[in-house]
């Protein structure tokens, strides 16, 4: 019985776990526990955790040498992580390069856009279009030795030589821009102003910013490490826990 | 596309240039498949076995499982037609 659940297909091949002795004694919970389908009791609330690492893989598969963070695995997971009712919250943890805007805006779209509270940490580096998505969250942490580099689009492949050609890509970064303004305490014009600074990046226009420096400029909320996300996170959904049964009691009272 | 990135797009796309110059590039054989109701990234063995590359989920609690651990030996069996 437990083995055919075990079995999953995926194209023509199907994977079943190998046969262990361990196995032959299985109770309930180790049952709900193959089929993915643990409930995690932890009172303060259960989070489920999305790391973004290396290039944001969208529209085009990257060669092999790129470690990369495709976005069809993590907008359903995203979406799993909203509609289940067993989860409470989200860290986002971000250690990332950049990577293709559309898939990079579209991540941080969700994230923005999700009901539950999330919570980020910047460790490492959170680059270009990973800037977006660490502010997309509720609340926003970066590591004290954690960078972000901040700096146009580039140009790559054909180009005409036609101003149309920079407005279509001033019109592409507006996007950034604005996602960035509209989600953390920066403005649309000190943001422009740190991506289009000339010498601080040895051979590009841009700003590298440095924990605390994004937490200075308004970009990111605050300093910090894995205890304090996971803290604020628990806080959060704290307050979401009593803002729905505030609006449940309301509920109730009227229909009396 | 447009790649915004602190890596160039040179850097990004080496492997690319490279292939069309030589034809004999070897594509990375590692395949998604869902395995005990997780989503892992598998490369083939021979004889019918995966190895576990790595765990392709949120689930905080499913990377505390032994059974996803990078390096671990799946058997695959094709379906019975």
């Amino acid at each position: 019985m437990l083995e055919k659940e075990n079995k999953v297909t995926f194209g023509r091949t199907s994977i079943e776990s190998r046969p262990c002795d361990d196995n032959a004694k299985t109770n309930n919970t180790e049952r709900i526990m193959e089929l993915g389908e643990t409930t995690i009791s932890n009172p303060k609330g259960n989070i489920h955790c999305l790391t973004i690492i290396g290039q944001i893989e969208g529209h085009i598969i990257l060669p092999p040498q790129n470690k990369t963070t495709k976005y069809e695995h993590v907008i359903p997971q995203l979406v799993a992580i909203e509609e289940d009712e067993n989860i409470d919250g989200l860290l986002l943890i971000l250690n990332t390069v950049g990577g293709d805007v559309e898939a990079g805006l579209a991540i941080a779209e969700m994230i923005a856009s999700m009901s539950k509270p999330s919570v980020s940490l910047v460790l490492g580096g959170g680059h270009s279009i990973g800037v977006p998505m660490a502010v997309a969250t509720d609340y926003s942490f970066i590591a004290p030795s954690a960078t972000m580099t901040i700096h146009p689009l580039r140009l790559s492949g054909m180009i005409i030589g036609v101003p149309q050609t920079y407005e279509y890509f001033d019109k592409m970064q507006e996007r950034v821009v604005q996602f960035v303004s509209k989600n953390s305490k920066i403005s649309r014009e000190k943001f422009r102003e740190l991506m289009l600074k000339t010498g601080e990046l040895a051979n590009d226009v841009g700003t590298v910013l440095f924990g605390e420096e994004a937490v200075k400029n308004g970009l990111i909320d605050q300093l910090g490490g894995l205890s304090d996300a996971l803290a604020k996170l628990y806080e959060l959904i704290e307050l979401d826990r009593r803002r729905k049964q505030i609006f449940k009691g309301k509920m109730e009272g009227e229909v009396q | 596309m447009i790649l915004h990135s602190i890596i160039p797009a040179e850097k990004v796309f080496e492997d690319y240039l490279w292939r069309d110059s030589n034809n004999s590039a070897k594509q990375n054989a590692n395949i998604e498949v869902y395995y005990l109701g997780q989503r892992v990234e598998v490369s083939p063995l021979t004889n019918g076995e995966y190895v576990i590359n790595r765990l392709i989920s949120t689930s905080p609690k499913a990377f505390l499982d032994p059974r996803f651990k990078p390096g671990t030996i799946i058997k695959a069996t094709l379906p019975k037609k």
